[in-house]
Order: C-alpha cells, then structure tokens, then sequence
C-alpha cells in the first residue's frame, strides 16, 4: 500500500486501501476530501483521508505502508509523448462511450415511451394525419430515435479519478515524522498493539481516546492522558475523572516508568457508595 | 518535514484501480448516497454475530459514502488550467454560478487555490495542467503542496463554511468609511485646536457646520468673558433614590402569591430585567444618561497600524447569500474569520480590541483540532 506525501503526513486516495487500513490494521486517519454528493453537508466528508503523523510513522514501522513524495512526477510537464499518448487514451475513452450513450439513450426513451407516443400522436393528429396516428408503434419511436441518434463529443462522459490513474513515480520517504522516543508517541503505539482503535483525544481534552472496535459502531471506552511525571495535582485528578464518568468512559493515566523501559497505565473509576 | 534525516530512493507506481468503462460511467453518474444511521452505539465488542453484521453494514456504507465518483459530461462542467508559477488557476470556461468565486485581473478570471480545489471536489470544474486533466490526487499536490502547510486548514475551513452556506471570500481590508462630520465633531476639533493646539483637520474644516460653530463658540467665550450672564433659572432635578437601610426582612403576610417567582415579578410574561424597566427610578436615569456626552476614551493600548505586534491575521469575509453579494464592491461583511494556527493560543483581550478597531464585522476564530473537527468561537467586545 502506497500513502501520498501531502501536508507533511501520509494522505489515501483509494478506497480500497482505507478500508483495509482501517479494518485490518485499526487505523482511522481522518477524511478531509469535500464531497460531491448533493445536500452538501458539513459534516459529510469523503477521500482523501489524512492520516496523522503518529499514524503515518505507526504504519511506515508496522511495515504496512509505504510513504511517497510525488511532487516531482506530479508538478512535472508531460514529455511530447507522454502527452500525446495521453490524449489518445483520453479521445480514445470518449469514443468508446458513443453505444453506450445511444443505449442509455433508447433505454431513456422507453421509459417515458407512454408520454412520447401521446405527444407524438397528438401532433399527428393536429396535422389532421388520423391514419399515421393510429399506426405509430414504439417500435417506430424508437427506430426513429436509434437513427437519429448522433455522438456529440460533448455529451460524453468524464471521471475526475480521485487518485491518480495513470503511471507515475514517486519517490519514498522513510522519516521519521515524529520523535519515536517521545512519550506520547510510544503511548500511542502500545495501546494500537493491544488491539484498540487508538484516536486523537482532542474532543475530550485528552491526549488519546480508546475504543473495543470500529468508532462506526463502538463508543470510546476510555480516555488516555499522558502525564510526563507520575504526579498529578488532587484538582486535576478530579477534573480529568469526572469528565470521564460523565461520559461513561473510564479514565486512563499514562507515564513513563523510571527507567523510560516500561509505560504504566493507571485507571481510575468513580466508586458511588450509594448505587 | 527534515530532508537530513531521510533516505529516499524513487518508486514507480502502477494504479491498481482504472477508469471507469463506458457502462460505468453511465450507472455511477447519478449514485444516490444515503448516509448510514446506524442508531445506538456499542459500548462493548462482545464479538457476536449481530455486532459482526452491524459492523459490515456500517463498513459498506462507509464505504458506499467514500466511493462517490465525480462524472459528469465534458461540456458540463468548468474549465480553468492551473499556473504553478503564480499558484493560481486561470478560468477557460465559466458554467453555472460563479458570482461568488474568484477575482478578475487585466479580463481574466482567476481562482485562488481553496476555490478551485473546492469546485474541482464538488464538480463542478475540470482542472487542466499541461492539458492533462488533473486527479484529486495531483490537484492536493498542486494546489496545497507535499510540505506541512496552512493551506490544508485554510481549505478545510473555506469548505466548511461554504457547505454551511455562506459566500466566502478572501479578506480585503477595508478602509472605513469616513462618518459624515456633524457639528459635534468640529466643537471637538476646535476644543482640541483650542486646548491642545491641535490643527483641525481639513475635512472638518470643509464641514457646513463648522464657521457655524466656530461663530457661536465665540460669542459663548465673549459672553464668559464679559460676564453677562442672564439668570436662567436652575432647576434641581432630585432624585428620589434610597437606599433602604433596614435589615431586609420577610414580608410580614405571605399574601397570596403567585407559585413562581417569575410569575410575581413579570405577570406579563417578560423576562425579570425588562421587569426592572418599568422602575420610576429607571425613567430618571435613563434621562440623565441621556444628557451626557459619552466619549470614547482613545486607549493607548494599541498602535494605528493594523499588521504590527498581531500574529493573527484575518483570513476570509464571510458573506450572507441574501445581502446582494458583489464580487467587484463586497459592503461589510458579516463576519471576519481568523484561523488559529495549530497549537496557537487564541486571542485576548488587548489583540482581539486591536483587530476590531480595524474591523466592524464580528470576528470568528476558527481552529482546526488534530482530528480536523472545526470549532468557531465568536468574538465581540460589548
């Protein structure tokens, strides 16, 4: 699997590839493409999706992608050929549309053939041509629509590819993104190998959020602060845990033990006597 | 991203996907994306058959949403050809509405980067480059560029606030409109001349009022002078503002009272400050105020020019659909809109007085958060 370079991290324009990044390896990255879909919604987003750089770095390690800059291939001109070879393929693929058109066409006119023969035999009948009237078919309607039937180049078709569909080069890029040795990165990486979703905390004010299993259908079940030290003030400590309670997650503490080996993580769970 | 610390070596990439054959094309062009709503979350993977199902299903649709394709016939859409050099993207062909994008420079029409990408995403715009077409994927690395940028935030946001429906535009200073001079403005200018040694501005000076005012200052000043004072009877306005100075006690009788205090302060159903309107003391002062002459105290907390000692810079104007945006003379904006910079603290009080000055629009700062959700946060001193 190739990741695009762009904004510094690794960006997915196939859809395939996403998918499997996301339920084969749990990695979420972040849709940021505006979609084409009518309604415009904000909150509908489609390809590409951004990864973040902890994800980007996470999967260059795990060996599942690879990160390529394809600026170079990309900004460049076209050689004479190349672009000629291009142009062929590009008139060649609105050509090949012309039996498809015409088909859709017919198959067009059948659909509304009901409303086209009342139209048709009306104006006959306006014409005061009674007998064609009462003899016209839908096999006439459409014979006559298949003859008259003409390709206009401007009515063919053309996808604007999401990712790039012609050959190109690239060239790779091997990082590091991110201070692996940081703490939070670390953190990051242990809890994925555990077999969680791991996201960014953001929404929460937290460094991570964990979840059982896709975000699509599972909530997060805790929220993970990193702490550089093993001290935390009694204030924030409340602080921090009861946000989580109140949105029924559990409240996870991160750090670093002494000797930088080890990352301990302790939960703290509201216990209400009452209940 | 450092270059020191990478080792790169040059790929060839062979797509694994193609483009689409003419009977796709035609069956993919209307897809009707229906988004999932897949109810209630889990709280727990139980790893069921029933969660493995609901996962799928949430997956396909997922996928389905992802998969929309952008088709759409060749004469349909509108062309421009994308100017590495100056980074822009020069309008060919117009189609449909495009009142509201782009700027026009010696005939042609041109698009800055958020603009084009957002029309190419919507298609609505083919984008050619060496007279090739350009993927999504070339136009991200054309138009926004393979370096950490702020240009990603910048056109998540101009999409953002485009879906939500406003027109948005980049942000043009604007050079306030001077009010017109009132006979107030020259009695200050000629204090200010008087006291101070001010010169008085030209267009004040060009002011109706001001050989007015000037004349009838004099004959104040002749009068003081002179000391002719006619008696004017001095009227006192009191007052009758006490305080009570008692203990506060219960009413002796709870009388019989309505079951809410909103109920006993407002019968009419108003809320509890207009209540305090209808106060005889409200009248008086209201009155009072009105007498005095509220001046502006000029602060010396910011300096005149609007681009020194501000890291933050307004980025777009918003404009309202219903207000006759014009491209060529937008009025005043609806909103100003500041991008927070990633891991930026956001403005206080001194920095935000400073851009408002300068601006009569109220101003939004927008932060895009690691996750790229987008939050808006409105600013307005009162």
């Amino acid at each position: 699997m190739i990741l695009t370079l762009l904004n510094g991290t690794g960006f997915i324009f196939n859809v395939n590839d996403y998918m499997e990044l996301r339920s084969k390896h749990r990695i979420m990255g972040a849709p940021v493409g505006t979609a084409n879909t009518k309604g415009w919604s904000p909150n509908q987003s489609t390809l590409p999706v951004e990864l973040s750089k902890f994800e980007t770095q996470l999967v260059l390690d795990e060996h599942i992608a690879q990160l390529v800059d394809k600026s170079q291939a990309l900004k460049a001109p076209p050689t004479p050929e190349k672009l000629q070879e291009y142009q062929a393929d590009f008139e060649s693929r609105l050509v090949a549309q012309e039996t498809s058109l015409k088909r859709e066409k017919l198959r067009e006119t059948e659909r509304y053939m009901d409303k086209i023969l009342t139209g048709k035999r009306n104006k006959l009948l306006k014409q005061g041509n009674m007998d064609k009237a009462a003899a016209l078919t839908a096999e006439d309607v459409l014979k006559e629509m298949s003859d008259n039937f003409k390709f206009d180049r401007q009515n063919a078709l053309v996808e604007l590819p999401c990712e790039h569909l012609r050959e190109h080069s690239g060239e790779k890029i091997y990082g590091p993104l991110v201070d692996t040795n940081s703490l939070k990165y670390r953190i990051f990486k242990d809890l994925w190998k555990r077999g969680k979703f791991v996201t960014s905390g953001d929404a929460f004010g937290a460094d991570f959020l964990v979840y059982p299993g896709d975000p699509l259908i599972y909530h997060a079940s805790h929220i993970v602060i990193v702490q550089d030290t093993p001290v935390i003030k009694p204030l924030e400590l409340v602080a921090k845990v009861r946000l989580s309670v109140i949105v029924n997650k559990s409240c996870v503490f991160a750090y670093d033990s002494e000797d930088s080996k080890e990352i301990h993580y302790q939960t703290v769970s509201w216990w209400n006597p009452s209940k | 991203m450092e270059k020191k610390t990478t080792f790169s070596n040059c790929l060839q990439i062979i797509p694994k996907t193609s483009f689409l054959r003419p009977e796709e094309l035609i069956t993919h062009r209307h897809v009707e994306f229906e988004a999932h709503s897949g109810g209630l979350k889990r709280t727990q993977n139980e790893v069921s058959a029933a969660e493995l199902e609901e996962l799928q299903r949430a997956q396909d649709s997922l996928r389905a949403q992802l998969s929309v394709p952008r088709i759409e016939r060749l004469g349909g859409r509108a062309l421009a050809r994308w100017q590495e050099k100056q980074q822009v993207a020069e309008v060919i062909r117009k189609d449909g509405k495009f009142e509201n994008f782009g700027y026009s420079n010696q005939g042609k029409l041109y698009l800055e980067y958020y603009e084009a990408l957002f029309l190419l995403e919507v298609g609505r715009l083919q984008l050619e480059y060496y007279e090739t077409i350009v993927s999504v994927e070339q136009a991200y690395v054309l138009l926004l560029g393979e370096l950490e940028s702020e240009k990603y935030e910048h056109y998540l946001v101009y999409s953002a606030l485009s879906r939500a429906g406003y027109i948005v535009v980049k942000h043009q200073p604007q050079r306030l409109a001077q009010p017109a001079v009132t006979s107030e403005d020259c009695i200050w200018a000629l204090l200010k001349a008087k006291v101070q040694s001010q010169p008085v501005p030209e267009h004040i000076k060009d002011s109706p009022f001001y050989t007015l005012v000037e004349k009838r200052m004099e004959d104040v000043k002749d009068i003081i002078v002179s000391q002719k004072i006619e008696a004017s009877p001095v009227r006192e306005e009191a007052i009758d503002f006490h305080f009570d100075t008692q203990k506060r006690k219960a009413p002796a009788e709870p009388s019989k009272e309505p079951a809410t205090k909103r109920a006993k302060f407002c019968p009419t159903g108003q809320s509890l400050v207009d209540q305090l309107k209808n106060e005889t003391s409200y009248a008086k002062f209201e009155k009072l105020f009105q007498k005095f002459d509220i001046v502006q105290l000029e602060g010396k907390d910011y300096t005149t020019d609007e681009s020194i000692d501000c890291p933050l810079k307004i980025t777009f104007d918003l404009h309202l659909h219903n207000e006759g945006f014009k491209k060529s003379s937008p009025k005043a904006p609806a909103f100003n809109v500041i991008i927070l910079p990633p891991r930026f603290d956001f403005p206080h009080h001194k920095q935000i007085s400073n851009i408002l000055k300068f601006h009569t629009a109220p101003l939004l700062v927008v932060s895009v958060s690691e996750s790229k959700q987008i939050q808006a946060f409105l600013y307005h001193i009162s």
